[in-house]
């Protein structure tokens, strides 16, 4: 092949791929090294800094700005919500501004940025790579990082440039010559295939400077870009509940109203020739590339400003059609701030309230265990759930233990509230890992009359001791205690005596559900242990 | 559910039947605060025809004992069977409540 000779098919597409692929390593990249960068202090900073719904659009400027991806903020989002680090109605403002954002983002890529990605490459590689700066090294991934991105972005755009040579291409964009719609189709598909819009905004920018797409066709790509991230971000959240989801669809919403919007306004303009969009656009630029970039920026910032002025409506709507989640309000924290671990006692006091939470809330998991629609009743969630929504709490408690026992001031009263704080939570995560099996070989059991009713007996016998145990939990009376420690006691529990009465049923029960009433039981008898040595931590901090 | 009281040589005998669980449970611990705020001192709870008992029932027992107790009285428990017996077992709760065989045993010696 000379260098006049348009390139193979094979080479624009593998120009694209590698370009795609450099996009999303560094998008990674990115994502690794800001979350160890900035931990749990940037977010809470973050979050702090977002109150007031102005701000909270400046700071979703920033994160779009370091994602690239308006469905990547979105989900870093859900999960500082989740976190407990803000609410929903500081995260729609945010929302607002990663996508007003986006727009600009798609100006700065269409400037001529390539020398300086470059540089930026190279040096932040070396940096990363040397053991000499093992102390910037998150700092150097993160730039590393960001300037991944955009060179994989550009090798995008060079690699869809030279379609314009190729004769298929120009017969395919003959054929979709004036289609507008069939444009916006494929924006919405190229979305989704390559999880970016601003990455086919980017080709859309390339076709039109390589002028194999006019303006108004290039518009309706960035148009159907939009949408199609709406449907990407749609199609992520599918196994999001509550408030989680409420982000998430905003996040869709905000497109559809930008498309609601200017799909009909270019319509209107194309069919009646009344100047609009399009005749704005090219009043205020004059190069291709540019002219897209604006039509990328006007669409965010329509639904922006829309969406600002609603959000609250907005809001009200999505909270009503997803409500929090049980999972939602358990993962929260109530206690925990970042600042506490200035006052080390406060701090103890403040991690055993949330702790004592989660006891509170395995009430619910164990109910979740009851066999039949009509007596889970008040057992809300799954185990599964449960311990999805334990684990968030879970890290949250375990950072903040680390964060006083750092603080190198504690008391030796306050070490020894510490140590029974830290055997609590292993005694919880046992627990929350217990109740997990225990829901397979439960619903296994409830097969059979004769397992149900044994399955049935364990539920509400493990509850009680549980109920008794958030008792001693909340008020650490003796008298509470006292009654745990009788209903815990090895030689006072008879679990044995009822487990050997079931097994006694030969005829009941087939060998692999006596293998499973085994097990049940087995498990049933580590709880309650766990159940009591609980107690016994919890009196131990009273006393 | 259903509780029906009677009075056996000064002893209040509560029968209980039916199904003692969350909707219940509240039940049970009114009756039995009802009887002792009477002056009751002596109660025993038959649980002969209870099919089916919650937590939250064994809950509503507990606290009711606690009740009684701090009056001064006592109580006692008696003819569990089936699933309700197994509850009782496995919670400990047998262990820490005073449970009969048969209603003549409860009240023995009362």
């Amino acid at each position: 092949m000379t260098g006049q000779e348009a390139p193979s098919l094979a080479h624009i597409i593998g120009a694209l791929v590698a370009g795609i692929g450099l996009f999303f390593v560094g998008l990674a990249f990115l994502t690794e090294h800001l979350r160890s960068l900035g931990g749990r202090r940037l977010r809470e900073r973050i979050a702090s800094w977002t109150r007031r719904p102005l701000s909270g659009v400046l700071w979703g400027s920033v994160f779009i700005a370091l994602t690239q991806s308006t469905s990547a903020a979105t989900f870093v989002l859900v999960g500082m919500m989740r976190a407990g680090l803000i609410t929903v109605t500081q995260s729609l403002p945010m929302i607002i501004g990663v996508n007003m954002a986006a727009g600009l983002v798609v100006l700065i890529l269409v400037m001529d940025v390539k020398l300086a990605i470059l540089f930026l490459l190279g040096l932040s590689g070396l940096l990363y790579s040397s053991d000499r700066a093992r102390a910037l090294r998150s700092a150097a991934g993160t730039v590393f990082g960001i300037a991944l991105l955009f060179f994989g972005l550009g090798t995008m755009q060079e690699g869809v440039a030279p379609l314009a040579q190729t004769e298929w291409f120009s017969y395919l964009l003959e054929w979709t010559h004036d289609a507008y719609l069939l444009g916006f189709a494929v924006g919405i598909v190229l979305s989704i295939l390559v999880q970016s819009s601003l990455a086919v905004i980017v080709i859309a920018v390339a076709l039109q400077q390589a002028e194999l797409l006019d303006l108004a066709e290039s518009i309706m790509v960035v148009y159907g870009a939009n949408v199609g991230s709406s449907f990407l971000t749609l199609f992520l959240s599918s196994p999001l509940t509550g408030q989680s989801k409420q982000i998430a669809m905003f996040q869709t919403v905000f497109n559809f109203v930008g498309a609601a919007i200017l799909v009909p306004l270019f319509f209107v303009e194309v069919m009646a020739g009344i100047p609009l969009v399009i005749a704005f656009i090219e009043s205020i630029a004059r190069s291709d590339g540019v002219e897209v970039a604006f039509a990328a920026l006007i669409f965010d910032w329509v639904a922006g400003v829309l969406l600002f002025m609603f959000r609250k409506p907005v809001g009200a709507v999505l909270a009503r059609l997803w409500p929090e989640t049980l999972v939602e309000q358990i993962s929260k924290p109530r206690y925990l701030h970042s600042r506490m671990a200035d006052d080390p006692d406060t701090a103890l006091d403040l991690i055993e309230l949330e702790q004592c939470r989660l006891v509170e809330y395995l009430d619910h998991a164990l109910g979740a265990l009851r066999i039949g629609e009509e007596q889970r009743g008040r057992g809300q969630t799954t185990p599964e759930a449960y311990q999805e929504a334990f684990a968030a709490l879970d890290e949250l408690i375990e950072q903040a233990m680390t964060d006083v026992s750092t603080q190198g001031a504690l008391s030796t009263e306050a070490f020894e509230h510490m140590n029974h704080l830290m055997s609590l939570q292993r005694l919880l995560q046992s627990a929350t890992e217990i109740l997990t099996d225990l829901e397979g070989e439960v619903a296994d059991l409830a097969q059979s009359e004769v397992g149900a009713h044994f399955a049935e007996a364990v539920v509400e016998g493990l509850d009680a001791i549980l109920l008794t145990l958030i008792d001693v939990a909340k008020n650490r009376s003796e008298e509470d205690a006292r009654l745990l420690e009788l209903m815990t006691a090895d030689d006072g529990n008879g679990l044995t005596a009822v487990r050997s009465a079931y097994l006694a049923q030969e005829s009941a029960l087939d060998a692999d559900r006596r293998m499973k009433l085994l097990a049940t039981a087995n498990h049933c008898e580590r709880l309650i242990w766990l159940f009591g040595n609980m107690g016994r931590r919890y009196m131990a901090i009273a006393r | 559910m259903q509780i029906f009281t009677t009075v056996v040589n000064n002893v209040s005998l509560l029968s209980v039947e039916g199904r003692v669980d969350g909707a219940t449970a509240q039940g049970v611990q009114d009756r039995v605060g009802s009887v002792v705020e009477s002056g009751a001192r002596k109660i025993v709870l038959n649980l002969a025809k209870v099919e089916y008992i919650s937590s939250a029932g064994l809950r509503a027992i507990l606290i009711s004992a606690k009740a009684i107790t701090a009056a001064s009285g006592e109580l006692r428990i008696c003819n569990l069977h089936g699933m309700v017996r197994d509850v009782f077992d496995i919670s400990g709760i047998s262990n820490v409540l005073s449970v009969f065989d048969s209603e003549t045993d409860a009240l023995k010696g009362f």
